[in-house]
């Protein structure tokens, strides 16, 4: 059978489609389903371009029935911005990766090409669990920098939409990827690297039929794209040498990973006291009492402090992870592993259900909240483990407001006053720290970007929460930025306020690389215009 | 008759609702790596206690997932569905079964490594 029947499935839908967590959802014409070749070849050039013309195939077909578009993976996102108002590309099961071998490598390249397995190409179906399964095996010894809590995007879901994790001196998800194999329709292609950092050949990006652009705004507009350039279906991204993290929970008082088996560490109680206030505002670990680093340790490699508003006086959770060397013979466990009897897949709806009508529970639901998001327990493993398995949950809330740092105290503040105005959302506070990213719409914008996440139950509560929040900023006189994969309240003036000239020259390169108006229709939904991002 | 009204307003209302009943089974990997692809939808209709009637004829092959495995299966069933369950004593009980497939076999990954990487 030809590639058409077996790579390629035009599957109509006659019910609305909904993202993963079930917050969203929406009619959509149906589903081009893409698939690898069947015979499962070696990941290369030739199975890539075999993949290719069959997502050009998709543009065509939506285009001949006059419908927009969208490429669409897990449909992790919290935020409308999947919704095609059309129809959906689906590459989640494109999911080739290989190191870029050395001779690929432009002289040029300024990373350490020396370093055997750096850089690796990755398809954009690929999981970010799939991924860290990957680099971490022994075969390669690799690792990713940084990821989101939640391992269940697909790269590119991740980087478009600029998932971010706390490790302390790094950026965003997105900040990994040097390249970008980009399918503007159905005949353009282009291999996208910033001038500033070339790194593969030009003979590469001709292997595959794409045409090789090396341009610092045109990368940082794509590279944080939110959908609207094409389909992404390849990325190169930068990798480093696998190590291990012993995640330290409220600074246990005795050694956390000397506790004699069955006992439980005795652990320390933090509050939003002067001294929480000062580490989370300055990062100085040393000046805290019981947050120093552990002779012979530096700073933690990632810091998240959780505060919980609905707890008098504001509670807050710590978790510091300490790199260490990886350990010869050591096996990443990825299983999930849960316990027999506990919340079920609909838990937070069921909860959000009761919250709903019965409000006074709300403190009541921290504690419930703090057993789903918080372990106490200390844990050392690969970057995959820590930030792996998460028990699947629909109708979370979740969104996310990022400031300099140097606001910080004052956005945690006006988080609470907002949470104390309308009698408390069932949400938490998780800290995360962000360094600045060069993407034209990136949301960690400053040079150390405070992020507060804010997560919990869905209800009407936490969405009043949610819509208040940027009047509370803006109140304030705050400068913000909202994650554009969660719940967000961008208008066309408050991504203008947020991002300023980067918005123009965002728009520009949109234009260049999709000059014509009908591909850029092609790419463009709700989500885009509502946020004036498109016409 | 105003009362007949809120009736049907009221079951009409019910019938909409979604989530009323809810269970799922899946696959070790299913959350530890995720399904590929998205979930696959149909009706089906309990008569009974059979399997008698379904938008997709008589049962469903999944032919979606191709060569994949099944990764999740999950049963809903609406207030709707459910109250016509009840009404009917069990002898009529449709449903909404939803199905992700598994994801595919990696690629084989072409690398001229060693065959285990140094501890660093």
């Amino acid at each position: 059978m030809s590639d058409d029947t077996t790579m390629w499935e035009w599957l109509p839908q006659n019910r609305d489609w909904e993202n993963w967590h079930k917050t969203i959802e929406g009619p959509v014409d149906g589903v081009y389903m893409h698939r690898y070749p069947p015979e499962n070849p070696a990941f290369g050039i030739d199975p890539i371009n075999r993949c290719t013309r069959q997502i050009q195939r998709s543009i065509a077909h939506t285009r001949a029935a006059g419908r927009p578009v969208r490429g669409i993976g897990r449909g992790w996102s919290l935020s409308d911005i999947t919704l095609p108002q059309g129809r959906l590309i689906d590459i989640s099961l494109l999911i080739g990766r290989k190191p870029i071998a050395a001779p690929q490598i432009d002289p040029g390249y300024q990373g350490e090409s020396a370093e055997r397995g750096k850089l690796w190409l990755v398809q954009g179906g690929t999981y970010i669990s799939e991924l860290n399964r990957t680099l971490e095996d022994n075969r390669f010894g690799r690792s990713l920098r940084t990821t989101g809590a939640a391992n269940g995007q697909t790269v590119i879901g991740a980087s478009s939409t600029g998932t971010h994790g706390s490790a302390l001196g790094f950026g965003a998800f997105h900040d990994q990827i040097v390249a970008i194999h980009l399918i503007a329709n159905e005949t353009t292609q282009y291999w996208l690297e910033r001038a500033s950092y070339p790194v593969l050949k030009d003979s590469f990006a001709q292997s595959l039929g794409a045409r090789p652009i090396r341009d610092d705004k045109l990368f940082n507009a794509v590279v944080m794209g939110l959908g609207a350039f094409g389909i992404i279906h390849n990325v190169v991204v930068e990798t480093r040498s696998r190590r291990l993290f012993e995640a330290i929970n409220n600074a246990h008082l005795t050694d956390p990973f000397d506790i004699p088996a069955g006992q439980q560490p005795v652990l320390n109680r933090f509050f939003y006291d002067a001294d929480m206030r000062n580490l989370i505002e300055t990062l100085d670990f040393d000046a805290h009492p019981q947050l120093k680093p552990p002779p012979g340790r530096g700073d933690p490699y990632f810091f998240q402090p959780i505060l919980d508003p609905n707890t008098a006086p504001v509670e807050v959770l710590v978790t510091q992870m300490y790199e260490k060397p990886w350990l010869a013979g050591y096996t990443p466990n990825y299983a999930a592993n849960e316990s027999t009897f506990g919340p079920g897949y609909d838990f937070i709806s069921v909860l959000g259900f009761l919250l709903d009508r019965f409000p006074g529970m709300t403190p009541t639901f921290a504690n419930i909240a703090r057993s789903q998001l918080f372990r106490y327990a200390p844990k050392t493993g690969s970057w995959g483990e820590q930030f792996g398995y998460k028990a699947a949950r629909t109708k979370v809330a979740s969104g996310s407001v990022a400031v300099p740092l140097d606001r910080a105290l004052d956005t945690l503040d006006a988080l609470i006053d907002l949470n104390t105005d309308i009698g408390g959302a069932p949400l938490v506070y998780g800290c995360r720290y962000v360094a600045k990213s060069d993407a034209l719409l990136a949301f960690n914008k400053w040079d150390t970007t405070f992020v507060v996440s804010l997560d919990g139950v869905e209800n009407s509560r936490s969405r009043d929460f949610f819509a208040r929040v940027p009047q509370a900023m803006e109140a304030r006189g705050i400068p913000f930025t909202q994650h554009w994969g969660k719940t967000n309240h961008y208008t066309p003036q408050r991504v203008r306020t947020a991002y300023g000239a980067n918005v123009d020259a965002w728009l520009a390169a949109r234009e260049e690389l999709l000059p014509a108006s009908a591909d850029r229709a092609l790419f463009t939904n709700d989500y885009l215009r509502v946020r004036g991002l498109a016409d | 008759m105003a009362h007949g009204s809120s009736l049907a307003a009221v079951l009409a209302s019910a019938a909409l609702l979604s989530g009323c009943a809810s269970y799922r089974i899946y696959a070790p990997e299913f959350d530890g790596v995720g399904p590929g692809g998205q979930p696959y939808r149909y009706s089906s209709t309990s008569v009974l206690g059979d399997q008698g009637l379904s938008t997709e004829g008589s049962g469903y092959n999944a032919t979606q997932c191709r060569n994949a495995d099944l990764a999740a299966v999950a049963v809903r069933r609406n207030f709707g569905q459910s109250l016509l369950t009840l009404f009917t004593l069990g002898i009529v009980s449709p449903a909404m079964v939803e199905f992700y497939c598994a994801k595919p076999p990696d690629p084989p990954i072409p690398c001229d490594c060693e065959e285990d990487a140094p501890a660093q």
